[in-house]
């Protein structure tokens, strides 16, 4: 379903050429549970961007349905990101000025799905405990609240595939706890999870293991 | 949704959102007070310097102005019809006529300056444009301040000369002139009584600034009026020509270069806040771009705002620059016009002004938006 085929992405940072990935090749089947993991740096955040549409490979081909999407317009490109893929990233990027239920709402809104919102959104707050916070603003959440709070925008939208990027790295156990659950039910339910990330025991959630050192995949299994 | 993000960020950077809107306040201010004050003191100082007096004489060309400036027994006398004939042609620089037929007369042991006068109109003249000189009924007069203080009549009083009868209508208040020491009286009176009927000595005018500059108009007003009136000369008196060609100028121009520099600041603000906002909201673009919104919306988002905080401060600077200048200006600005006030007509003109220059001013911040990644902010890594 989706697939890199050698995908390279090079940075230049203060004239300093960066490989952040290195002829990256993977196949991603719909349903799986794939979890990439390595040392910060290894390229697993830039894979994610790959996956998700977000940014356009230096050399190499990702494919979604054998559709090469950065061969795509962008307006097909943002229907892809729309449509089938939901982040969710390590640092949460909830909208500051906007409450838990208008940020949930919002992506609902940019997706057109906003005539179900209200039982949607309360629904999926109540699946990850942060239905008595729908009326606060980020600021005033705990970490923990903050990222199943991030994570029910994203599965609000109910996303063909969730891209995660350490969803749980500035977690406590139980917080991470509640993530991980989220995910394998997320999974059991259907849908494509690739998951970036350091935590031992979410690496071990993934139906398939991916290992990134210095933008190489060096194992997969 | 769309609105609740606006507001929402509109609330969020407050400190950024309340300095666009006072700074778009201001110039809105500023604009409204100097185009309603300079708008209403330049036609009061107009009318200021005019109530000083014609700043134009027409007379034939051999008489010697000394007589006219005197009032001598050698003035020459010619038609008055000759002034009607003037008034007919619309595109000169000369208008508010007045026929003048004058001769020194005494009365007791003072001397006075007998005058008749009578306004002759143009049509394109309008009621606040109207001539310096009113009209006086038969058998009224109008007296100089000396002329009265000399008579020892106020107004309401009876005046006799040269055995008829007069009604003082008013006095005129000190110029400093010998304007001080005339009695103005009907033109048909006055001919009737030196017994020079439809005879004058001088075409009174005044030289509107129409045609361009000081020299421009005196060059043109030379050129153009012996083709209607040939025979005749024309006599400057510069000082109240250039009072009031001054008067336009200062009134007018010269505050609108602050109004620039106000103008020229405000609109560098707002690029520079908004480019520090795109900067610092760059991880919000990326989000949202994550979620599948399109720059199109995200471009809205600012634009809307900008928009929005411009509405505001157009209206609220509107109300603000109006009322300073009527509370600050009502006292004074009321010479012979219409009193300073807030004009509505202009409020439709500086709402769409103001969108139009937010609107510009937004567009350096959204090519950076445009042209930034997205995703640079979202990698960890």
């Amino acid at each position: 379903m989706l697939e890199t085929r050698n995908v390279s992405k090079l940075y230049t940072r203060s004239g300093e050429e960066i490989r952040a990935l290195d002829s990256a090749s993977l196949h991603i089947e719909k349903g799986e549970f794939v979890t990439a993991y390595g040392h910060s740096g290894s390229g697993k955040s830039t894979l994610l961007l790959l996956l998700g549409g977000m940014l356009r490979p230096t050399s190499g081909n990702v494919l979604f349905h054998d559709q090469d999407l950065y061969a795509q317009s962008f307006l097909k490109r943002n229907q892809y990101r729309k449509s089938v893929v939901g982040f969710v990233f390590q640092k949460f990027y909830l909208m500051p000025y906007l409450t838990v239920y208008d940020n949930i709402r919002l992506l609902l809104s940019i997706r057109s799905i906003e005539h179900t919102d209200r039982d949607r959104i309360e629904s999926f707050a109540e699946r990850l405990g942060i239905a008595g916070r729908l009326q606060h603003r980020p600021a005033e959440l705990s970490v923990g609240e903050q990222q199943r709070a991030a994570l029910a925008r994203t599965l609000a939208g109910e996303p063909e595939i969730i891209l995660a990027d350490e969803p749980t790295g500035n977690l406590d156990k139980e917080n991470s706890a509640i993530i991980a659950r989220c995910l394998q039910e997320e999974h059991k339910a259907g849908k494509t999870i690739i998951l970036a990330t350091h935590d031992e025991a979410l690496m071990e959630l993934g139906t398939k293991k991916i290992q990134l050192a210095a933008g190489k995949i060096v194992s997969e299994n | 949704m769309f609105f609740k993000i606006v507001i929402g960020q509109a609330k969020h950077k407050w400190g950024i959102t309340l300095l666009v809107f006072l700074a778009l306040t201001s110039v809105v201010t500023l604009y409204i007070y100097l185009k309603n004050t300079t708008s209403f003191a330049n036609r009061s100082m107009q009318l200021i310097m005019k109530n000083m007096g014609h700043n134009l004489l027409i007379l034939p060309d051999e008489a010697d102005p000394y007589n006219t400036y005197l009032c001598t027994d050698r003035q020459l006398l010619f038609p008055d019809t000759s002034t009607v004939e003037l008034a007919k042609h619309v595109h000169l620089a000369s208008r508010y006529y007045v026929s003048l037929l004058q001769q020194s007369i005494a009365i007791g042991e003072n001397r006075f300056i007998l005058s008749g006068i009578e306004p002759v109109p143009r049509k394109d003249e309008t009621r606040e444009k109207g001539n310096l000189i009113k009209p006086l009924k038969e058998g009224t007069c109008r007296l100089g301040a000396a002329a009265s203080a000399n008579l020892g009549l106020d107004r309401g009083s009876m005046l006799e000369l040269m055995g008829q009868q007069f009604e003082i209508k008013e006095i005129l208040p000190s110029k400093g002139t010998e304007d001080d020491y005339r009695i103005y009286i009907n033109l048909k009176d006055c001919q009737s009584l030196l017994n020079h009927p439809g005879q004058i000595n001088v075409i009174l005018s005044f030289a509107c600034l129409h045609v361009g500059n000081l020299e421009e108009t005196e060059a043109f007003q030379k050129r153009e009026l012996p083709k209607f009136l040939p025979g005749f000369k024309q006599i400057t008196k510069t000082d109240i020509f250039q009072g009031r060609y001054f008067a336009r100028l200062t009134t007018q121009k010269s505050l609108y270069y602050i109004l620039a520099l106000v103008f020229g600041i405000t609109v560098l603000l707002i690029v520079v806040t908004g480019l520090q906002e795109v900067s610092e909201r760059a991880r919000e673009v990326g989000i949202l771009v994550s979620m599948g919104a399109n720059y199109f919306t995200i471009v809205g988002l600012y634009f809307t705002k900008i928009l929005l905080l411009a509405l505001v401060a157009s209206v609220v600077g509107f109300l603000i620059g109006s009322a300073l200048s009527v509370q600050l200006n009502a006292s004074y600005l009321t010479f012979n016009t219409a009193q300073i006030r807030i004009v509505w007509s202009n409020l439709p003109s500086v709402v769409w002004l103001t969108c139009a220059v937010a609107l510009l001013s937004e567009i350096p911040p959204m090519v950076k938006l445009l042209c930034m990644d997205p995703t640079a902010t979202l990698v960890e890594e």
